[in-house]
């Protein structure tokens, strides 16, 4: 079994592919819809995201602040995802933002950050405690983080990220085989060199494309002036640039190292656009500048155990891909050779 | 093959008619496509993401076998 890498390529992409998209979100609360508190009897309608809110086991609802825990006096589960609290308001309360947690023993506790603006006035938010202790550890349920903005689009970290590793994965092919022109002279490497970028440009368009999709649907534009977005844009211009300019020197030797020379700076290039500059600035991208990676959310490491299949499974691929389109012109530079 | 030439042009020119009208479009109420990316908690983007790639792969796979097929008739006629 010479070609088991193949197998093992296609069956991580396959598992991983159907896992990303089956595995379900963790519950989360995602609307109050109160924002403000009002002196009194005030009723908050909370609703979550595959929560499962059930009255027999009760679930307690409080607002939180640094220093006080001030609970809902009724609490009445409406369905499965939306229950109704109501808290006892006294006056005077403001000028503090306070998040609303609900404690389920079904789904553990689910803030909601700084869903309420306390009011006006000046009095702190007061203790009132439900004696609640809640659990440390939320049920286990396989799950994947429930962030506010992304939601579902979570699950796009194993099919987006994957073409970007892909893509540098071949990259580092191109430069070895270019490297390898330079001490050989062998036009062999540098046709390989040429192949691996050739197959790095689908992933870096896969990437792109993926990228703005998701982009659209987090941020409201397909294309923001981002250090990240930009760098990959500017990436794959160089390599499209590599192509360019071996379509216009015509002697192939020449052709091989100029080419070779050129590969080797254009993945540095790549580097710092995409992974160095990108860090040193302001970015909206996860995981450069002031915004972390997804890793921050992923506490009990079940996204990474899909992501990290899923780009070994990609990169499998990727490397298939090159293989076949160096053997077919392998096959076409043979078949010119017995033309002549 | 021709027709996924075809396919391919006729794409670029959507693309192409499609762009100017989504420059000039007033974003103020969540249009059609809001709606729908935004649709079952975003889910409806993670389909447009998978699609996306499964297409760049057939269209990669329908482009190699334009070669190979060039290259087995070379063979055919050469041989």
């Amino acid at each position: 079994m010479r070609h088991w890498w193949k197998l093992l390529g296609a069956v991580l992409v396959v598992g991983a592919s159907i896992t990303a998209l089956r595995v379900p979100l963790a519950p989360a609360l995602v609307h109050s819809s109160a924002d403000r508190l009002a002196p009194g009897e005030q009723a908050f309608r909370i609703t979550g995201y595959n929560t499962h809110f059930d009255q027999r086991v009760r679930p307690y609802v409080w607002l939180a602040t640094d220093d006080a825990k001030f609970c809902a006096t009724t609490v009445q589960v409406e369905g499965t995802g939306s229950l109704s609290a109501t808290f006892d308001i006294p006056n005077g309360l403001g000028g503090q933002l306070a998040h609303l947690v609900v404690f389920s023993p079904t789904d553990g506790v689910l803030p909601l950050y700084d869903a309420v603006w306390t009011g006006d006035g000046g009095t702190p938010l007061p203790d009132r405690n439900c004696d609640v202790t809640p659990l440390a550890m939320k049920p286990f349920d396989f799950s994947f983080p429930n962030r506010s903005l992304l939601y579902e689009t979570i699950r796009n970290l194993n099919f987006h990220v994957p073409m970007w590793f892909t893509m540098m994965l071949l990259q580092l092919v191109a430069v070895v085989y270019s490297v390898r022109t330079l001490r050989s002279n062998s036009l062999r490497d540098d046709d390989a060199a040429l192949q691996a970028v050739n197959v790095s440009l689908l992933f870096a368009a896969l990437g792109l494309i993926t990228g703005s999709i998701w982009a659209r649907a987090t941020w409201g534009a397909w294309w923001t002036n981002d250090t990240k977005l930009n760098g990959a844009a500017v990436t794959t211009l160089i390599y499209l640039a590599y192509l360019v300019l071996r379509g216009s020197v015509p002697e192939p030797s020449k052709r091989a190292r100029l080419a070779a020379i050129y590969n080797i700076f254009a993945f540095v290039l790549m580097l710092v656009f995409v992974m160095v500059l990108p860090r040193l600035t302001d970015s909206l991208h996860p995981g450069n500048g002031g915004n972390p990676a997804f890793s921050q959310y992923d506490l009990d490491d079940q996204l990474r155990l899909v992501f990290y299949p899923a780009v070994l499974g990609w990169m499998l691929v990727g490397t298939w891909a090159f293989t076949l389109k160096l053997r077919l012109s392998r096959l076409e530079h043979a078949l010119d050779e017995n033309d002549r | 093959m021709p027709w996924t030439r075809t396919i391919a042009e006729a794409g670029a020119l959507l693309l192409c008619l499609a762009w100017p009208a989504r420059t000039f479009a007033q974003d103020n109420a969540p249009g059609w496509l809001e709606q729908s990316l935004h649709a079952a908690g975003k889910m409806n983007t993670v389909i447009a993401v998978v699609a996306v790639i499964l297409i760049g792969l057939l269209l990669w796979m329908a482009s190699l076998d334009r070669r190979l097929r060039k290259a087995e008739k070379r063979v055919e006629n050469g041989s």
